[in-house]
C-alpha cells in the first residue's frame, strides 16, 4: 500500500518511493537522506500530532506535515 | 589642585579617549560585529561578494 | 602558514574536535547549527604549525542557506590546503553524502570518522580501512570527545597537503556521468578553477553557477531535453541527490557491521524523549523547566519551604541587632542564604558575591579614598561616579551567569532541539518555523549571538522578522534594570513581588515579540511560513569542561565591558553633570544646571507619554538620560542611576544612609530616583519596557546590520525599535494610570486589525 509520510501512524515503516513539491523543500529533504528506496520508520508525533519525527539511515530527522505530505511510501508491515 | 588629582583627570581622559579609539579602529578595520577579527569565512564571504560586485 | 578547514554535518563533533586541536573554549551545543560563523585556531603539534579553520556545519553543499554558502565558498575561494571532513561514524550514510560532494573539489581530503567510541560502545564496527580504499582519501579514526587519533589525524591532513588532489565523484556511473563528464572538459577548457564540482552543480542546475557559467548552461539544458528518467523525470537535483545516495548505501555502507540489525529498538534517548517530548506532558514539563530555572535563579524563597513550614526570620531568632544588621560576621554568612526561608542557589550566589566580595571591596576603596585627602570634587568622581557605576554593573554578574549555566544545560543536553520539536506548531501560527525558537532563547543571553544564529533560518522574511524582535528577549544585560526596578517598586511602594515583577517583564517581552511578528508577517514581510526540516540530536550528559568554559567566556565579556565601555560612560556621564555649558564646575546640588541637564530637559516632553517626561518635574530628566545611556550598553542605565544618585539627594536634601558607597544593588539608587522625581509604578513599568523593547545596545544594533545585509531593511528595523518601544511604553503607562484607556486601546488595536485584514484581502484578490 503506498500512502504519504504525513498520514503514517506512530509505529509504521515503508520504503520511500518518490518525493514531490517544489526545489527548495524537495532539495531539503533529498539532503537529509529522503530520497527513493530509503527505509523510513515513523517513530513519534509532538503535542497537536504535528510535526513528527522519523527514523532513516540511522538518525532521527523531524519535519512537518506539509512537508511529509510531499513524501510518498511504501508501507511495509 | 595636588598630584593626585591631575594623576585622576589624566587617567580619566586616558580611558575615555581609548575606548573610543579602539571603538573606531576596530570599526575602520571592518571588525564591527565579527569576533573574528576579520578572518572567518563569513567574512571572506562578505570579502568576496563586495569584490564581484 | 597552511590552513585546514574543518568540515561537516551539523553536530557532528567539529567544534569539539576543534578545541581540542587549537585548546580554544569555542561554544559547543547539542543542537544542529550552533556554529553558523567560521573560527581560526592554530594546531602546534605537527612539523609546522597550522591554523584549523572550523566551518559552520552544512549536510550538502547546495546554495540554500547561508551558511552552507560560507562553507562552500571558503573551500572554492579561500583554498584550505586541506579540507578534514568529519564525518559522525554513528550516522554514516548522511554524513558521507557531505563527502561525496566535498571529494568532487580539487582539495586534499582528509576524513575523520568521529564518535567511534560510541560505535564500539554499542558493539557495532566500521571497517575504516575498507571506507578508505573506497573513497580513496586517508581515513582516521577519532574521538574528539576523549581527544583520541587527533595526532595522527593532523599528521595524514598535513602530509596529504602536500599533495596536488583532483576532484572525484561518485556520479561517473549514474544517468549523467556522462553529461558531467562532458561539462567538466568544456569548463576546464574555460580554465575553471575546480572544474568537476563546477560541472556538478552546473549540472544540478544550482542558482550560483547558473548565473556564473551562462555560456555553459545550454550543454545541460540541450542535454535535458533529450534526457527523461521514468522517477524523476528532467529533474536532475533530485537525480543527482538519489545517485549519491545510491552509491552510499551499495558501495560505503556496508563497511558497518551492526550488532543488531533493529532500528526501532528504544534507546535510553528514545525512553527520555518519550516523557519529554509527551503528546500531552511535553509542553507543560517545558514550562516547570522554564519556571524552575527562574525560580533556581531569583526565587527568594527555595521551593517555598519557608511559606510551607512558616520558618522563623532572622529577626525572630534575635540574631540581628537593633539597626537590623547581623550580630556577628557568622550570622552574616547565614544571612546570605537563609532568612525566614532558605534562598535559591542563585539568590545565594548574589549576596555571597554583593554583600561580601563587592560592596566590602568597594566599602574599603572608598575609604581609601575618601582618606586620600583629595579635593571634593575628585573623591566625588572617583566614589559616586566611577565605584558605583562599576559596582552597580558587576554586581549583576551572578544571576546572569546563573541563569546562563541553566540554559547552557538544557543546549548541551540536546532538550533544546526538543523543545523547537514540540513548539513548532505555535511558531507557525505566528508565521515562523521551529528553528527560530533557537535565537530567540539565545536573546535571553544576549542579542548578538542571537542574531549571528538566526543564520541557521533559510528564509530571509523569517529572519528579518527574527532579528527584529530578538531584542525583546531581555538579554543579560538587561536584567540589573528588571531587578534594580523591581526591587526598588517593592522596596518603596510596598507592593508586588520582586520574582513576579522580573518574571512578568519577561513575559511582557515574547508577548511583544510575538505580536510584532505576527504584525511583520502579515503586513511588510508577508510570505510562505517556512520548512521545518531538522535533525533530532540524542540526549547526552552536559560536559562539565564545555560548561565551565562557556561562563568564563562570558564573565570575560562582561568584566572587560563593564571595565571600558561603562566606566568610560560613567566618567563621561560624571563630568556631563558636573559642568555647566560655560564649563565651570558644578557642585553635586547645581546638578539641574549641568550640560546633560539641558540636553536631557529638551527631550523630555517626548517621553510624557511614557509616564517619565515632563510630568516628574525638574529632576525627570535622569529616566531621559539613563535611557539615552543605555543606548551603548544596557548596563549602562543602572550604572547611571548609580551616578547620579548622590547628585539628586544632595539637591532634595535626602539622607540616603551612605547610599554613596552602597549602591551596588542599584536598587537603593532606584529609590532615590523614586523619591527625588515621584515617578509612579505605571511609569517605572513603563520605563523598563521602554529599555526592554528600544534600540539594544551599539554591539547588538551593528550585528542587526551586518546580518540584515540590506541598508534600507536595516534602517526600517531602527524605526521599528523605536515605534515599538515607545507604543508599548505608553500602553503600558496611560492604562496603569487610567484604566479605562484599556479600551481605547482596544479600539485602536481592533481598527489596525481590520484594516490589515482588508487590505491583505484586496491583495489577495488582485493575486487571484
Amino acid at each position: 500500500m503506498e500512502k504519504t509520510l504525513d498520514n503514517f501512524s506512530i509505529g509504521e515503516k515503508g520504503i520511500v518511493k518518490m518525493v514531490l513539491g517544489e526545489g527548495k523543500i524537495k532539495r531539503r529533504l533529498f539532503d537529509m537522506g529522503i530520497t527513493p528506496g530509503a527505509e523510513v520508520f515513523l517513530r513519534k508525533k509532538a503535542p497537536l500530532g504535528d510535526p513528527i519525527e522519523i527514523t532513516l539511515r540511522g538518525y532521527e530527522l523531524t519535519l512537518r506535515k506539509t512537508e511529509a505530505a510531499c513524501v510518498k511510501v511504501e508501507v511495509q508491515s | 589642585m595636588g598630584p593626585l588629582e591631575i594623576l585622576l583627570i589624566v587617567a580619566c581622559a586616558a580611558i575615555v579617549i581609548g575606548v573610543v579609539v579602539a571603538s573606531i579602529v576596530k570599526k575602520k578595520q571592518g571588525k564591527s560585529s565579527c569576533d573574528c577579527g576579520g578572518d572567518c569565512a563569513h567574512c571572506a564571504a562578505c570579502r568576496s561578494q563586495i569584490n564581484k560586485k | 602558514m597552511k590552513r585546514f578547514a574543518l568540515a561537516g554535518n551539523p553536530n557532528c563533533g567539529k567544534t569539539t574536535l576543534f578545541n581540542s586541536l587549537t585548546g580554544s573554549t569555542a561554544h559547543v551545543g547539542n543542537w544542529p547549527g550552533v556554529t553558523v560563523d567560521k573560527r581560526d585556531g592554530v594546531y602546534k603539534k605537527c612539523a609546522e604549525p597550522v591554523k584549523i579553520i572550523d566551518l559552520p556545519g552544512i549536510y550538502s553543499l547546495s546554495p540554500y542557506t547561508p551558511e552552507e554558502l560560507i562553507a562552500r565558498n571558503y573551500i572554492l575561494d579561500e583554498k584550505p590546503d586541506c579540507v578534514i571532513n568529519i564525518v559522525d561514524a554513528t550516522n554514516l550514510e548522511r554524513n558521507l553524502y557531505l563527502t561525496t560532494q566535498i571529494l568532487e573539489m580539487d582539495v586534499p581530503v582528509v576524513v575523520a570518522l568521529n564518535m567511534m567510541d560510541a560505535v564500539k560502545k554499542s558493539g557495532d564496527s566500521i571497517n575504516a580501512k575498507l571506507l578508505e580504499e573506497r573513497l580513496g582519501v586517508p581515513v582516521v579514526e577519532i574521538s574528539a570527545l576523549k581527544e583520541t587519533g587527533l595526532k595522527e589525524l593532523m599528521d595524514k591532513a598535513f602530509n596529504e597537503s602536500k599533495k596536488i588532489r583532483e576532484g572525484s565523484t561518485v556520479l561517473e556511473t549514474s544517468p549523467l556521468g556522462h553529461l558531467i563528464g562532458d561539462v567538466k572538459i568544456a569548463l576546464k577548457g574555460q580554465n575553471v578553477a575546480n572544474p568537476l564540482f563546477h560541472a556538478v552543480k552546473l549540472v544540478e542546475q544550482d542558482e550560483i553557477e547558473a548565473n556564473m557559467h551562462k555560456e555553459t548552461l545550454p550543454m545541460v539544458e540541450e542535454f535535458k531535453k533529450t534526457f527523461n528518467d521514468e522517477i524523476f523525470g528532467g529533474d536532475f537535483e533530485a537525480l543527482v541527490a538519489d545517485a549519491r545516495y545510491k552509491y552510499i548505501s551499495s558501495n560505503f555502507a556496508s563497511v558497518l557491521s551492526k550488532k543488531s540489525k533493529d532500528t526501532t529498538k528504544m534507546s535510553k534517548s528514545d525512553k527520555a524523549d518519550k516523557v519529554l517530548t509527551h503528546k500531552w506532558w511535553g509542553i507543560p514539563i517545558f514550562l516547570v523547566i522554564l519556571f524552575g530555572i527562574f525560580h533556581l535563579t531569583f526565587g527568594e524563597d527555595l521551593l517555598f519551604l519557608g511559606k510551607i513550614f512558616s520558618l522563623p526570620s532572622l529577626e525572630d531568632l534575635g540574631l540581628l541587632n537593633e539597626d537590623g544588621d547581623p550580630i556577628n560576621f557568622g550570622v552574616r554568612i547565614l544571612a546570605t542564604f537563609y532568612d525566614g526561608a532558605v534562598m535559591s542557589p542563585g539568590v545565594w550566589i548574589n549576596n555571597v558575591w554583593n554583600d561580601l566580595i563587592v560592596g566590602e571591596f568597594f566599602g574599603w576603596l572608598g575609604g581609601l579614598v575618601e582618606e586620600s585627602g583629595m579635593a571634593p570634587w575628585a573623591i566625588g568622581l572617583i566614589n559616586n561616579g566611577i565605584f558605583d557605576g562599576i559596582s552597580a554593573v558587576l554586581s549583576f554578574l551572578p544571576p546572569i551567569l546563573v541563569l546562563f549555566l541553566f540554559f547552557s544545560i538544557l543546549e548541551d543536553s540536546g532538550y533544546m532541539a526538543r523543545i523547537a520539536f514540540i513548539l513548532d506548531r505555535m511558531f507557525r501560527r505566528f508565521g515562523l518555523s521551529g528553528r527560530a525558537f533557537m535565537p530567540m532563547i539565545m536573546g535571553f543571553g544576549c542579542s548578538v549571538p542571537a542574531m549571528i544564529n538566526t543564520r541557521t533560518l533559510a528564509d530571509d522574511k523569517e529572519r528579518t522578522a527574527t532579528v527584529r524582535v530578538i531584542p525583546f528577549f531581555s538579554c543579560g544585560a538587561k536584567l540589573p534594570i528588571l531587578t534594580a526596578v523591581a526591587g526598588a517598586i517593592v522596596a518603596f511602594f510596598g507592593v508586588g513581588n520582586a520574582d513576579v515583577i522580573t518574571f512578568s517583564m519577561y513575559l511582557l517581552g515574547i508577548v511583544t515579540a510575538i505580536v510584532c511578528v505576527l504584525l511583520m508577517r502579515s503586513t511588510t514581510l508577508k510570505g510562505e511560513t517556512p520548512p521545518f526540516i531538522m535533525e533530532l540530536p540524542t540526549y547526552h550528559v552536559p560536559q562539565f569542561k564545555n560548561l565551565m568554559a562557556h561562563l568564563w567566556d562570558k564573565t570575560k565579556h562582561f568584566v572587560k565591558k563593564a571595565f571600558t565601555i561603562i566606566l568610560a560612560s560613567t566618567i563621561v556621564i560624571w563630568a556631563l553633570t558636573h559642568f555647566s555649558f560655560n564649563w565651570t564646575f558644578l557642585e553635586d546640588e547645581q546638578v539641574n544646571e549641568s550640560i546633560l541637564a539641558g540636553i536631557a530637559q529638551l527631550v523630555q516632553p517626548i517621553f510624557t507619554p511614557l509616564g517619565f517626561g515632563s510630568q516628574l518635574g525638574s529632576l525627570g530628566w535622569v529616566f531621559v538620560v539613563a535611557a539615552v545611556a543605555g543606548l551603548i550598553a544596557k548596563e549602562n542605565v543602572i550604572a547611571t542611576f548609580a551616578t547620579l544618585a548622590a547628585c539628586l539627594a544632595a539637591v532634595t536634601g535626602l539622607d540616603l544612609g551612605g547610599l554613596a558607597i552602597d549602591a551596588e544593588d542599584g536598587i537603593d539608587a532606584v529609590q532615590a530616583m523614586i523619591q527625588a522625581t515621584g515617578i509612579t509604578i505605571p511609569g517605572l513599568i513603563a520605563f523598563i519596557a521602554f529599555n526592554m523593547t528600544t534600540i539594544p545596545c551599539f554591539a547588538a544594533v551593528a550585528t542587526a546590520k551586518a546580518e540584515l545585509g540590506n541598508k534600507s531593511t536595516y534602517h526600517w528595523t531602527l524605526v521599528f525599535w523605536l515605534v515599538a518601544s515607545y507604543v508599548v511604553s505608553a500602553i503600558i503607562y496611560t492604562v496603569g494610570s487610567w484604566w479605562w484607556t484599556i479600551f481605547i486601546w482596544m479600539v485602536a488595536c481592533a481598527g489596525l486589525v481590520a484594516c490589515i485584514i482588508m487590505r491583505n484581502k484586496k491583495a489577495a484578490k488582485r493575486l487571484n
